[in-house]
């Protein structure tokens, strides 16, 4: 790392420090309320700005360095990671976004002990919830320890371990000081570290910098020239691994509890609905201009190969001749995208394991004291067990979040799919098809070795074959079992009724 | 809840058995013009993402995928690289816009089911 400047870069390190205090201070602040309180003038800045929230959510050291680094190394292949990271919000949109709303409760394992009346469902999703943080966070905390690597210049090992004790102070004084996530000024101080070093290699680079993201057009037609196999479309993986990709991604977003969760907190089901419009638009203008950076850096051509990847933005920005400041910034920016996402998914994860399982499960006499401690030493425990796979990654960061994904895709989407759109789903047969997608997601990630795991499951998207196979399950079991009881019907009818 | 029926041409016509909520048998007009929607959108959904690989696969001059669609030149891309890199967000943002909007007349047009 940090080929070009090795060594300890103060600047960086002091913007770093900067956007972290800046986001405790306003977090502290700025405390909204419910629904977050963006009611500015009228009404109808609401969406707009829960949209930049969704998106400042949504946004991970994943999005923000990994996309780049899988677009630098797998070229079109790459771009399904774009199509199947913002896609999936369609499917969220028309098929559950709305349904959630109405049920208005605070967890997704809420929803599934509700829906299908059981604790042991509930106790899974919960679980399975853990297991999607504990993945997922692995993918973050790649991206924060070579990042740190860079800053400050040590080692990878030594820079993960720091970071991943920075991240947890984060968290932990986060959550002791009360600090809400403001993701509004999240996502724009990600945006404009994101795209104004974008503006400026463009134009050192003789594109058109109006625009980068048409600028770097003609930088892929040069490069596709020269080297033929990084724009056409089949030349990393064929159609099939396209499509299990795109698939997964897409029936992820709409299994992953911390992506749920965040249309709970909108006033009602319209500005649901539209808020997740404007979060996709605002999604966007960064996957629009992701695969600039990998463009610029094939031309550039950094030493390091597959091992630089996931910093080419950074690689990319040094080669073009930015001052280490301004590379700074996006060094900084993919930090607080990642510190962001961990204690999103931390909070969530020990939230689960704490509320879901403990309390509702195992100790209903709790006092919230209790309950607060369980989701601290929950928060600490997960944070710290992720060390031991992120000290040496197996994928690249996308990679490794898309099997977050992949786990989603195939446990939570289905269930909760069928649990809105059919009342006969019982608890026997969610906790079934749960189990059955469960394993497959899992056996995917680890027997990628084996011909025809790696040929028709791979482990970014195994969910091809994991939700449909939930489904069934999830349906055969339902039908040869009992039915659900009539409350579930009140349920049903409630989450069907627009309010 | 209610106090007072809806007018009779504002009520859902209910079927028997309204419990029976099902994606592919709609109980009620109201869920019926919902599921034509969704369906709609996503079918078109779906041909906008996979419907272009397709077609690219049967354009194919070799295994790498080369056709007219990559060496065509649009705004300086290759033009499958726009169409899968830029374009999919767009329309993705347009559909969801068409279905908000179109959703919610179908929610104003039957208020009570």
């Amino acid at each position: 790392m940090g080929l070009y400047m090795p060594g300890f870069k103060l600047a960086p390190a002091i913007i770093l420090a900067l956007i972290l205090v800046t986001f405790i201070l306003v977090g502290l602040t700025t405390r909204v309320k419910g629904t977050e309180g963006y009611w500015v003038a009228g009404r109808s800045i609401g969406p707009l700005a829960n949209g930049m929230a969704i998106a400042g959510n949504w946004i991970s050291a994943a999005s923000f360095m990994g996309i780049a680094g899988l677009v630098y190394i797998q070229g079109y292949f790459g771009l399904g990671y774009i199509v199947g990271w913002t896609g999936g919000y369609v499917l969220l949109l028309l098929l559950m976004v709305s349904q959630i709303r109405r049920f208005g409760k605070y967890t997704v394992s809420d929803f599934i002990g509700d829906r299908f009346e059981s604790q042991y469902a509930r106790a899974l999703s919960a679980l399975i919830t853990a297991v999607i943080a504990f993945v997922y966070c692995i993918g973050q905390y790649k991206g924060i320890g070579m990042i740190f690597a860079w800053i400050f210049g040590w080692d990878y090992t030594t820079s993960v371990v720091f970071g991943t004790f920075m991240v947890l102070s984060y968290v932990l004084l986060s959550g002791m000081l009360g600090v809400t996530r403001n993701q509004v000024i999240q996502y724009i101080i990600l945006l404009t570290a994101f795209l104004y070093p974008l503006f400026v290699i463009t134009q050192k680079m003789g594109f058109f910098w109006a625009l980068p993201q048409v600028g770097y057009g003609v930088a892929v037609y040069q490069i596709m020239e020269s080297e033929p196999g990084y724009a056409l479309p089949w030349a990393v993986k064929g159609f099939y691994h396209w499509a299990a990709l795109t698939f997964t991604l897409m029936v992820g977003t709409c299994g992953l509890p911390h992506v749920l969760t965040r249309f709970y907190v909108t006033p009602d089901e319209k500005s649901a609905r539209w808020s997740l419009v404007w979060g996709l638009f605002f999604i966007g203008l960064l996957y629009w201009s992701s695969p600039a950076y990998a463009a610029y850096g094939k031309l550039l051509k950094p030493a390091g190969g597959q091992a630089i990847a996931d910093v080419i933005i950074l690689m990319s920005s040094e080669l073009a001749g930015l001052p280490v400041w301004f590379v700074g910034f996006l060094a900084a920016g993919a930090v607080s995208a990642g510190f962001s996402t961990v204690s999103a998914l931390l909070m969530s994860g020990a939230a689960s394991i704490s509320n879901d399982i403990y309390f509702k499960i195992l100790n209903p006499g709790a006092s919230s004291e209790m309950q607060i401690k369980v989701a601290r030493i929950g928060t600490l425990v997960l944070g710290l067990l992720v060390i031991i796979v992120a000290i040496n990654p197996p994928a690249l960061i996308a990679e490794l979040v898309a099997m977050a994904f992949a786990i989603a895709g195939g446990t939570i989407f289905p269930t909760i799919l069928l649990g809105i759109w059919w009342n006969r789903s019982n608890k026997y047969g969610a906790i079934a098809g749960m189990s059955v997608g469960m394993v497959v997601a899992l056996a995917a990630m680890f027997l990628q070795s084996n011909p025809f795991w790696a040929t028709y499951i791979p482990a970014v998207g195994s969910a091809l074959i994991a939700a449909p196979l939930n489904l069934l399950v999830n349906i055969v079991v339902s039908l040869v079992t009992p039915p659900p009881s009539k409350e579930v019907n009140k349920l049903l009818k409630q989450i069907h009724r627009p309010t | 809840m209610l106090d007072t029926k809806p007018p009779i041409f504002e009520q859902s016509i209910m079927l028997p058995e309204t419990n029976e909520i099902n994606f592919f048998k709609p109980p009620t007009t109201k869920m019926r013009a919902e599921v034509r929607l969704i369906s709609l959108i996503l079918f078109m959904w779906v041909i906008l993402i996979y419907g272009f690989q397709l077609v690219l696969i049967l354009l194919q001059e070799n295994a790498l995928g080369e056709s007219i669609l990559t060496r065509f030149k649009f705004i300086g891309f290759p033009f499958h690289y726009w169409y899968t890199g830029q374009f999919t967000i767009v329309m993705f943002i347009i559909l969801s816009v068409v279905f908000s909007y179109y959703i919610q007349k179908i929610y104003d047009r039957h208020p009570t089911a």
